[in-house]
């Protein structure tokens, strides 16, 4: 990782003294998995935005995780009442622990 | 007759009828809530319920005690503690929020489906939050997710933990995408402990009491009267004694 690091930081190297050799006065930005090389220059009347990116990952704008096992598991030995809509029943043909009662339209067309 | 009658109107349950937007009971929510005597027919009439695909129906006792959640969770400190999670240049931007959602719709759920029920409700706890990012990458904005479990243990006590973290996001690029989850991965995850805190300063003021039931309902848990809620972001912990 460290080595790739380097490589990363060269490259940026080179490529703002590639700028710098056009007239290009860029910034380099350096994280843990990106090195970006930004730079602007006014020619032809215009404004040239030149970024470049150095990146070992691909990303996705989301993530997720949860607590340990463990402690979820220490957590749900004490729960004894949970609040859920997983005890269905149908009409009258099945009764159910909890108060909340579900009615499936596709799972009751599908009865026999 | 008419003086049993009476006699049964002093207890006074409620019906309350919700449909909802989506299957598995997600999304905006119509609700209609009836009370009526112990004993008497509770009757709805609704010619017009809209685009709805799934609807729960609960005879609802009259000593129920009722807990809004996004009232207490916008309390001055904790959303203080909540800003603390996230810091410059990331900022949050909503209230926060309190919704159900069932468990087979947390984000993490492929990664432990056994972990719980498929429809065990879990307390999603959210908020908005945008990301200035310099100028070669588009501004941030996303959410950020606490899914919270409620129950009550062996003697009747109130009890909850945070059993874990998402967020989502549109922007940050082309290049700053990274930057930003590791933000996000390192403040998020710590937000729990947080987070669990004021739970349990907020659990300690039920700690001298029993509990025979929990369950949750969609916006305030109105006793009565019609109105619509997003149940994705608005329920009440409610309580029997």
């Amino acid at each position: 990782m460290e080595a790739q690091k380097m490589s990363q930081a060269e490259i940026a190297k080179k490529i703002q003294a590639c700028l710098k050799e056009i007239g290009i006065a860029a910034e380099v930005s350096i994280s843990q998995h990106e090195v970006i090389v930004y730079g602007q220059t006014e020619q032809a009347g215009g404004n040239l935005r030149i970024i470049s990116q150095i990146s070992d990952r691909t990303v996705t704008p989301s993530g997720q995780g949860s607590v340990a096992h463990e402690i979820a598991r220490a957590h749900l030995s004490m729960a004894m009442v949970r609040p859920s809509l997983s005890s269905r029943s149908y009409g009258q043909q099945r009764t159910t622990t909890t108060a909340a009662t579900v009615f499936d339209k596709a799972e009751f067309e599908s009865q026999p | 007759m008419e003086a049993a009658r009476k006699k049964e109107c002093g207890n006074m349950p409620v019906l309350s009828n919700y449909w909802f937007e989506n299957t598995d009971f997600r999304g905006n929510t119509e609700f209609l809530s009836q009370p009526h005597c112990a004993g008497c027919w509770a009757w709805i009439n609704w010619s017009d319920i809209g685009s709805t695909h799934s609807t729960l129906v609960w005879e609802r006792s009259d000593g129920e005690i009722i807990v809004d959640l996004p009232p207490i969770l916008n309390a001055q400190d904790i959303l203080a503690a909540v800003d603390a999670i996230i810091t410059s240049p990331a900022s949050r931007t909503s209230g926060i929020n309190a919704g159900w959602i069932p468990w087979k719709y947390v984000p993490y759920y492929g990664q432990a489906p056994g972990r719980h029920g498929d429809l065990d409700l879990l307390v999603n706890v959210f908020f908005s939050f945008h990301v200035h990012t310099p100028w070669y990458c588009s501004d941030a904005d996303g959410t950020i997710n606490y899914y919270v479990v409620p129950y009550l243990d062996g003697g009747g006590h109130l009890g909850a933990y945070v059993d874990g973290w998402s967020y989502n996001y549109g922007g940050g690029g082309p290049f700053c995408t990274g930057s930003i989850n590791d933000k996000l991965n390192s403040g998020v995850p710590a937000g729990m402990g947080t987070l669990q805190k004021m739970l349990d300063t907020r659990l300690a003021l039920f700690a001298n009491s029993t509990f025979s039931t929990l369950y949750l309902l969609p916006g305030s848990g109105d006793k009565s009267g019609s109105g619509s809620v997003d149940v994705d972001e608005h329920v009440s912990l409610v309580l029997l004694p």
